[in-house]
């Protein structure tokens, strides 16, 4: 069989995925807190292709190896992109952002966010909020648009509740524009200076790791080492009254859909171009006339 | 391809929805007492396609399972109750709350059983006339441009007899001179300070009430007391003015015009998408 029609096909399947992931981008572009997906396309594992009818040892059976083929590409995944989004001012005192700029001593982190030191890959950590999933296992998210609910505890965009630095969640009595929130995730009363308690600011070292579901949640995969709270010295800073918007970027964004678009059409171009060679083969050879 | 035209739809709706939210606020820009709504987007829940152990090769970055999404939604619809301008009137009619207050209004309600009944309702827009009431002769009782009236912290009326001239103090205090010179007490007008303003819902008339999750409705609004607070938190009754919309123009028409673009965008994705099937539907003729 002609092995570029399955070659082909699968071209075609990898930018249809691929065009997925940057349409689910441009969608999200207004979602605070996003981090854009960037996909990432590989060859199938590879074939080592054999001349056939020739052989190199008189009497013996090895026959002479060409080189390699590639049977196809797929999207191996769907990477995160934690580069930081800018800030936008709502004046909501609910509305928090997260600046994070962890740096290890020594490391200098290119701009996706990782180093290689001695052969060794290392990514930059990456600091979230805490939340508390339905099912008790803690979830990290960057979208600091938070709200109380009637008892006053603080809730997250989707209702769950925010964890505090000891683990529980966090409960506030009065009105959370009575609250000021300093750089460190500290929640003071502004009347009396009274601190009512500590946001987990969760830090992951490898924030690769992580397994998006959805809502704007991250979660850790089971056996992972768990995260731990950002260390004083961290370049981490909560800002009250702002929103981390999307880090999207558009105009990439259109580019890579355009792209995608014609390398869609191009694998059409070439399934047809197999099928009307098929088409010879099939209704042409041996045709007696 | 099915996966971005849906995706593509859900976004669509979603931003359709922030369009309308921003079409009612600009509407309102002049309305006293008016608060502005707001609303927040959030990433739809993520799909992740199973991938075969195989497929866990050298230098793959995530954990085996292919992520995608599906879209974003609109959540968090809540008012925003930043204090609006106050603007100065000559009409004593006009209140204005300063700090994060309500009045509260007694609505006339019917019961599903056809009764007639009350329901209590806050507002923010002060603007009040005096209405006579059924019950009250030779009172008139300060009420909203519906009829609605308000209440003190009694739980009653204010009510000033007839052709009365009355000044409000701010803390809500009334004082009325009769004709003849004497003066009475009209009682306190009783404001409800907000305590979660996430919970608070606008219904129709500039009126608001709790979510309807609420168990006790002494959560979300208390009432202010001031004797008992030195400060009140800021909180003050102001006569001869009136509170403007707290909608700013300029931030809702940028917002208008990111949607916009977004929107745009998502309708390009829809339509490459669209291309893309009818490419698939053209392999063989």
């Amino acid at each position: 069989m002609l092995r570029g029609l399955y070659t082909a096909a699968s071209g075609m399947l990898a930018q249809q995925r691929w065009h997925d992931a940057i349409t689910n981008n441009v969608s999200n572009m207004l979602t605070p807190g996003y981090k854009q997906d960037t996909s990432a396309l590989r060859s199938f594992p590879e074939m080592l292709i054999h001349q056939m009818g020739k052989n190199d040892v008189i009497g013996g059976t090895a026959s002479k190896a060409i080189g390699t083929i590639n049977t196809g590409v797929f999207v191996e995944e769907n990477i995160p992109m934690f580069t930081q989004g800018d800030l936008t001012d709502t004046k909501q005192p609910g509305d928090l952002a997260l600046l994070s700029n962890i740096q290890l001593p020594g490391i200098v982190f290119d701009q996706s966010g990782k180093a290689v030191v001695d052969g060794e890959v290392i990514y930059q950590p990456q600091a979230f909020f805490t939340v508390l999933g339905a099912d008790g296992i803690p979830r990290y998210t960057r979208n600091g648009s938070f709200h109380q609910n009637e008892a006053g505890q603080l809730l997250s965009a989707n209702g769950e509740p925010v964890l505090g630095r000891d683990g529980q969640p966090l409960v506030i009595a009065g009105s959370l524009d009575q609250v000021y929130i300093s750089e460190n995730g500290t929640l003071i009363d502004r009347n009396d200076g009274r601190i009512l308690g500590q946001l987990l600011i969760s830090r992951i070292d490898n924030p690769y790791q992580l397994i998006r579901e959805g809502n704007g949640n991250y979660r850790l995969p089971e056996g992972a080492e768990p995260a731990v709270p950002v260390a004083d010295d961290d370049q981490v800073a909560v800002r009250q009254g702002y929103l981390e918007r999307s880090n999207v970027d558009a105009a990439q964004a259109m580019v890579d859909m355009m792209t995608a678009l014609r390398l869609y059409e191009a694998n059409q171009k070439v399934i047809q171009a197999y099928d009307q060679s098929l088409d010879k083969a099939v209704n042409e050879i041996g045709r007696v006339v | 391809m099915n996966h971005t035209i849906i995706s593509s739809a859900v976004s669509l709706a979603a931003l359709q929805q922030k369009l309308d939210l921003i079409a009612n606020n600009v509407a309102n820009m002049n309305t006293v007492g008016y608060k502005k709504q707001q609303a927040s987007f959030q990433d739809v829940l993520t799909i992740t396609m199973n991938q075969h152990p195989d497929m866990q090769l050298a230098g793959r970055m995530t954990q085996l399972g292919l992520s995608v999404g599906g879209g974003a939604m609109l959540t968090g619809l809540r008012t925003d109750l930043s204090q609006g301008t106050l603007q100065k009137t000559d009409n004593k009619y006009d209140l204005a709350i300063e700090g994060q207050a309500m009045f509260e209004i007694e609505v006339p309600t019917v019961g599903a059983d056809g009764t007639a009944g009350v329901q209590t309702l806050w507002t923010r827009s002060g603007q009040f006339q005096l209405s006579s009431i059924a019950g009250l002769p030779g009172y008139q009782v300060l009420t909203t441009a519906e009829g609605y009236p308000l209440r003190t912290v009694d739980n009653g009326y204010v009510a000033i007899p007839d052709y009365a001239d009355f000044r409000i103090d701010e803390r809500g205090y009334v004082t009325y001179t009769n004709v003849d010179g004497s003066t009475g007490s009209a009682g306190q007008i009783k404001l409800m300070r907000v305590m979660r303003p996430d919970l608070i819902m606008s219904v129709s008339d500039n009126l608001f009430n709790v979510a309807s999750t609420i168990q006790d409705p002494n959560n979300v609004l208390q009432q202010v007391n001031f004797a008992e607070e030195a400060s009140s938190d800021g909180i003050a009754v102001r006569q001869y003015y009136a509170e403007q919309s707290n909608v700013d123009l300029l931030s809702e028409m940028t917002e208008l015009i990111t949607v916009q673009r977004a929107y745009q965008m998502n309708a390009r994705a829809l339509s490459a998408g669209d291309t893309m099937m009818n490419l698939a539907n053209q392999l063989r003729r």
